[in-house]
Order: C-alpha cells, then sequence, then structure tokens
C-alpha cells in the first residue's frame, strides 16, 4: 500500500457513498471494486473507489439492473471511456495535421 | 420550470400501462444515463425521464398528474379550483397566490418557494414588502393561445399567534423601542 495515499474503511466507504453496507457488500463480491482485506472488518478501500462505487449505486438504482449486470457495464463504461479519450487525442491530432 | 408532458418524455400513449411505462423507462435511462451516455445534455435529459418515470410509475401519482396535464391542454381556466393549492386563484391566465409572510419577513425580506402547476419556484421577497404589493413571476399562468399567463405573489404580512406569552412580550418591548409615526395627519 502506499504510505502517502488515503484509504477509506468500510464504514468509511459507506458514509462517503451513502450507500448501505449491504450493498457495499454486494459490489465487492462482483469484483467492481477491489479492496484489499479479507472481509469487511479489514477490507481498505482506496479514495479511486469512492467515485467507481457511486457510479454502481446510480446504475443498480437508476436502471434497475442486477449487480453482475452492473459488474459488465461498469467495464463496459470504463473501456469506452479509454476509447472516446483515444478518438478525441487522434481528431486532435488529424486535426492539426489536416491544418499543416 | 416549464410543464413537462410525462407521455411525451417517454415516447409512450397516455393510456400506456405499467409494464409499457417501465420498458419506455429503461429503454431511454440507458440510453441517456450520464454514466453512460456521450451526448452532452444526458444529464438534464435522464432527469426528465426519471421524474417521468417517478411520477407515471406510481398509481396515485399518475392519476393526478393525469388530471392537471387533461386541464393544461384543455388550455382553461374551467374548472381549475380541484387542483389548484390553497391560496391560489384564477385571474382570466394568470395565477395569484396570496403570501402570508410574518411582520419580520416583510421588514428584512425573504426567500420562498411558491406552489405552481408545473412545481415550485423561488420567489425573493425584498425588504421592506408590504399588505398588496403584487409580484409577478413571468409564465407561470395558464398556457393559451397568445402564450402563457403570469403568476402574481400577493403580499400579506399577518401577526404570527398572537396567543403565545413569547410574542405578546416581543410587541411589548418593540412598542417602546420604535416611534411609529402612521397617523401623524390626525395630530392637532
Amino acid at each position: 500500500m502506499d504510505p502517502n495515499a488515503q484509504y477509506l474503511t468500510f464504514d468509511e466507504i459507506c458514509y462517503a457513498t451513502q450507500s448501505p453496507s449491504q450493498m457495499i457488500v454486494e459490489i465487492v463480491n462482483q469484483g467492481i471494486v477491489e479492496p484489499e482485506g479479507s472481509g469487511p472488518e479489514t477490507w481498505v478501500f482506496t479514495t479511486q473507489m469512492i467515485s467507481v462505487t457511486k457510479r454502481a449505486c446510480r446504475l443498480h438504482r437508476d436502471l434497475e439492473i442486477d449487480w453482475s449486470g452492473i459488474a459488465l457495464a461498469i467495464s463496459l463504461i470504463e473501456e469506452l471511456d479509454q476509447l472516446r479519450d483515444e478518438n478525441q487525442r487522434l481528431r486532435k491530432r488529424l486535426e492539426r495535421f489536416l491544418d499543416q | 420550470m416549464d410543464f413537462q408532458d410525462y407521455y411525451k418524455t417517454l415516447s409512450i400513449a397516455a393510456s400506456a400501462d405499467s409494464e409499457t411505462i417501465k420498458n419506455a423507462y429503461r429503454k431511454l435511462a440507458r440510453q441517456y444515463h450520464p454514466d453512460v451516455s456521450g451526448h452532452h445534455k444526458s444529464e438534464e435529459k435522464f432527469k426528465q425521464i426519471a421524474e417521468a418515470y417517478e411520477v407515471l410509475r406510481d398509481q396515485s401519482k399518475r392519476a393526478q398528474y393525469d388530471q392537471l396535464l387533461r386541464h393544461q391542454q384543455a388550455q382553461s381556466g374551467q374548472g381549475l379550483d380541484d387542483v389548484l393549492p390553497e391560496n391560489l386563484y384564477l385571474e382570466a391566465h394568470n395565477l395569484i397566490i396570496i403570501v402570508l409572510l410574518a411582520p419580520w419577513e416583510a421588514a428584512l425580506g425573504t426567500s420562498i418557494e411558491l406552489p405552481t402547476l408545473s412545481g415550485k419556484v423561488k420567489l425573493r421577497i425584498p425588504a421592506n414588502s408590504e399588505t398588496g404589493q403584487r409580484l409577478r413571476i413571468k409564465g407561470h399562468g395558464l398556457v393559451h393561445k397568445d402564450g402563457q399567463g403570469d403568476l402574481f405573489a400577493v403580499l400579506k404580512v399577518v401577526l404570527p399567534d398572537s396567543g403565545s406569552e413569547g410574542i405578546k412580550r416581543y410587541w411589548q418591548q418593540q412598542s417602546g423601542s420604535v416611534i411609529f409615526g402612521s397617523r401623524k395627519e390626525w395630530r392637532g
């Protein structure tokens, strides 16, 4: 673990994401976020996991998808985000190339 | 906030059953969910979709909304009394709402939320407001063929529950501290 990074306990991530503990357990069981530790008492979450957890909760609530579907959606969305970024970078490069 | 036709938002008929409503919501929510969509206006669009679903999925909320929608579509002032909140009156296409203010709210100004046909709007009451003053909130009246009427907030300053001892003591303190000169012209 990085000594300079900030970490959250199970209770703290429940509070930070305003989510019931059961929901966090489900999100971890599905591998959507992977805290270090062997169970809720010892789990350690990174601050980056807050936004992923919040996103999973929103999708579960708004799209009425079950948790395994959420896990799939989250990994596809992450991939989509990467592709969008890459697409934008390439477009900019192409525009510069065409301008010359 | 504009009046929203929730059936149009979800692209369904007004007679749609609950299964159709649910399916329409799921399809649109997947398309416009801000976590999924790359569309720049997706958040706004998703909020409208979620609001429409929130109302139409619930039978009693839907019945209330249907009633409001019929009146909105009829674009006529008749028969509106049964859906208007208390203290809201109709004057041609304008809505008049009586806003009760405590003396300190009238003196110091305040910010309040007004109920309208299309939800709540915020209104700032300026300092030194008086009974009878009308504040216009443009475009929150009834829709008619040439546009939309306005909402007027008519202010009425009222005394708080005068039976309370605390309030009475407060007024007694005030009566000595401020010289009230409103009846000067009556003096000989």
